[in-house]
């Protein structure tokens, strides 16, 4: 059998890890000092190439499947590529300013995780799930512990390694289940194999099968944050610098709901879903319930913003059940949603923090209004849509996904979103509310920190484009669903 | 159940726990080379010759020694690295009963769950021997093995990065 190669549909994949390897090779060919900038356009540049592989991809490639079915980059992985490869571009940008740190790697590792997470999208095989898993989570370890001098970040890292290489113990057993009970590492063969599971006309499947499929989803669980798998993500997102918790917020969670979407679509045949994935809506209701009342008492926007992310896991998990085409597009409109509006608060967090400020410090935001009156405003517009009202696209995105929930009849979700959005609407106002506070004196800086122009350039940069786009998800919801829509029709 | 997979089988077992229980981490070493042997036998039993070698060499080898380098440069002492086990009580219970329930869950697949499970008759002939596994390495699975090799290179990159090449 000869190899089959297709590199059509690896070319977003290769550029990721050609620019990677570029900004190594550029480091180590000039001058540490005059190659700073040169070495962000080539990221940037890596991330807007990738994407331009990317397009044909969504319009529908000729065959997107290749490497004997290794990889599929179908109209679904393009779509959840696309969402990826804005928030690499975006933690790219947020990222600048780490002048006195070793940005060469940063930025390849960057690139490299978003490589894996690109790569989850389009998994085609088990194996190829588990790599792209390791491949981003690896990258992510060691950029959580790029903060030097902060004891912190190194906790935070060493605690995500731990729980991290557990979660991948599992989602190993599990697929070394399933492919005990398949036969198959192909997610087209798991598909096949899963509907000749029948006796007396109905579904049937053995104990392997359904312990694999489990100790799967909760492997990918562990990496999306659902309760009771969400242990670390609090203590993660506060001790993970700025741009990375930003980065891994929207990303890790995109690239494992990917993955695990994929995995579900090919091993539950669409009659069962309902009632075979009733555990996983159970621990979306908890993680959405946990997550908004969590929020209550924290008084660290990072840690605000990782009880955001488990609830925001639970929504995700909304279009699962039905795990149609109207979940599918729903979710992934959620996410860009959801992304575009994480990414802009924690832009704000890096405005603070390029002034010396610590950001993270809700009581730090009092007041930013009246010194800072548009990064206020974009605030109050990104916590709107977080919570889900309009204008912003949040309140699209949740819309959606609600109809998604019912058209799959999975009340015990739908309940969840309804009664959490009530409370983390009140958990965001009150963020809202400080900000808007009056007070005379400003937030002091840090001792030793000094104020750094390009990092708030370039954080103000992000935040527009955040604002910019959570606005038009919300106010034009038209164009963008029916696009995502129509690409992921073609699946 | 033959002899071979009770034995190697214990042989696992009883390196793992030792993993745990031992007090010292150069003991931890050898328990963990004791139950990489056990593997590397129920392997064996299993008709794959070449991961049995591999785990053998790879893993109890050159992986293992690596392991008692690294103890040794870091804490060539008596005392245990962890202080205060004291405090631990409530994480070490919580993972005693999650480690029990998923034992208590995994015995039960192993026990009972023939019926979805695949026929060992569909294995292939040539299975676990080094001319198929380098084929099916090479054109079949061609695309994780590229994949392996960034990751391998974010490993590299990363030690770089948390050793701290600072740069002013």
């Amino acid at each position: 059998m000869p190899v089959d190669l297709n590199f059509t549909i690896a070319a977003p994949l290769l550029a990721l890890a050609a620019g990677a390897l570029l900004i190594l090779l550029l480091d180590l060919l000039f001058k540490y000092e005059t190659i700073q900038g040169p070495m962000y356009v080539a990221a940037i540049g890596a991330v807007l190439v990738a994407g331009w592989y990317l397009v044909p991809l969504w319009q529908g490639a000729a065959d997107p499947s290749g490497f004997a079915g290794m990889l599929v980059m179908d109209r679904f992985a393009a779509v959840y590529g696309g969402v990826l490869l804005i928030a690499a571009l975006l933690a790219i940008l947020l990222s600048i300013g780490r002048a006195r740190e070793d940005q060469s790697g940063y930025l390849a590792l960057l690139l490299w995780a978003a490589m894996g997470m690109v790569l989850l999208g389009g998994a085609g095989n088990l194996m190829v799930i588990f790599l792209g898993i390791e491949l981003l989570s690896l990258a992510l370890y060691v950029m959580i512990a790029f903060a030097p001098r902060r004891m912190a970040a190194r906790e935070a890292a060493f605690k995500y390694f731990i729980l991290g290489s557990v979660a991948a113990a599992f989602l190993i057993f599990g697929f070394a289940l399933i492919y005990g009970a398949t036969g198959t590492m192909s997610i087209a063969g798991i598909a096949e194999a899963a509907r000749s599971f029948t006796s007396e006309g109905a579904w049937a499947v053995g104990l392997y099968y359904k312990v694999g499929v489990g100790l799967a989803i909760v492997g990918l669980a562990f990496k999306m944050a659902l309760v009771p798998f969400h242990i670390w993500a609090p203590d993660v997102y506060q001790g993970a610098p700025t741009p990375v918790t930003a980065y891994m917020s929207i990303g890790t969670k995109a690239a494992a709901f990917a993955a695990m979407a994929r995995l579900l679509v090919a091993a539950v045949p669409e009659a069962y879903q309902p009632s075979f994935l009733l555990p996983l809506s159970i621990l979306a209701f908890a993680s959405m319930m946990l997550g908004a009342s969590a929020g209550i008492w924290q008084s660290d926007l990072k840690r605000l913003m990782a009880y955001s992310g488990i609830a925001n896991a639970g929504y995700l998990i909304m279009a699962i059940p039905g795990l149609g085409l109207d979940g599918l597009s729903a979710a992934a409109y959620y996410l860009g949603a959801y992304g575009f509006a994480t990414m802009g608060i924690f832009a704000v967090v890096r405005i603070l923090e390029a002034d010396g400020v610590d950001g993270s410090q809700i009581a730090n935001l009092k007041g930013l209004f009246y010194r800072q009156p548009w990064v206020g405003v974009c605030l109050a517009l990104l916590f709107f849509g977080l919570a889900g009202i309009p204008p912003a696209g949040g309140f699209v995105g949740k819309f959606l996904l609600a109809i998604a929930a019912v058209r799959g009849q999975a009340w015990i979700v739908l309940a969840g979103l309804i009664l959490s959005t009530g409370i983390s609407a009140y958990v965001y106002l009150k963020v809202i509310g400080t900000a808007f506070t009056r007070t005379k004196e400003a937030p002091q800086p840090e001792e030793g920190a000094e104020p750094h122009a390009p990092t708030r350039t370039a954080a103000q940069v992000v935040l527009v484009i955040a604002a910019v786009g959570t606005l038009v998800m919300g106010v034009l919801p038209g164009p963008v669903s029916e696009l995502v829509r129509v690409a992921l029709a073609g699946m | 159940m033959n002899v071979v997979f009770i034995v190697a089988g214990l042989m696992a077992i009883a390196g793992v726990l030792g993993v745990i229980l031992a007090k010292q981490p150069v003991y931890q070493v050898i328990s963990t080379v004791f139950s990489f042997l056990g593997l590397a036998a129920l392997y064996l039993s299993l008709q794959s010759e070449f991961l049995a070698v591999i785990q053998l060499i790879v893993y109890g080898g050159a992986i293992m020694i690596l392991f008692l380098f690294v103890i040794a440069l870091l804490s060539a002492r008596k005392d245990p690295v962890e202080k205060d086990v004291g405090q631990l009580t409530r994480p070490k219970l919580l993972g005693y009963s999650v480690g029990g329930a998923l034992l208590v869950m995994l015995a039960i697949v192993g026990l009972f769950g023939h019926e979805g499970r695949l026929d060992w008759a569909q294995v292939p002939a040539d299975f676990g021997q080094v001319k198929a596994f380098g084929y099916q390495l090479l054109t079949t699975n061609v695309f994780p093995f590229e994949v392996l090799a960034f990751i391998l290179m974010v490993a590299v990159i990363g030690v770089m990065i948390l050793v701290g090449r600072h740069r002013a």
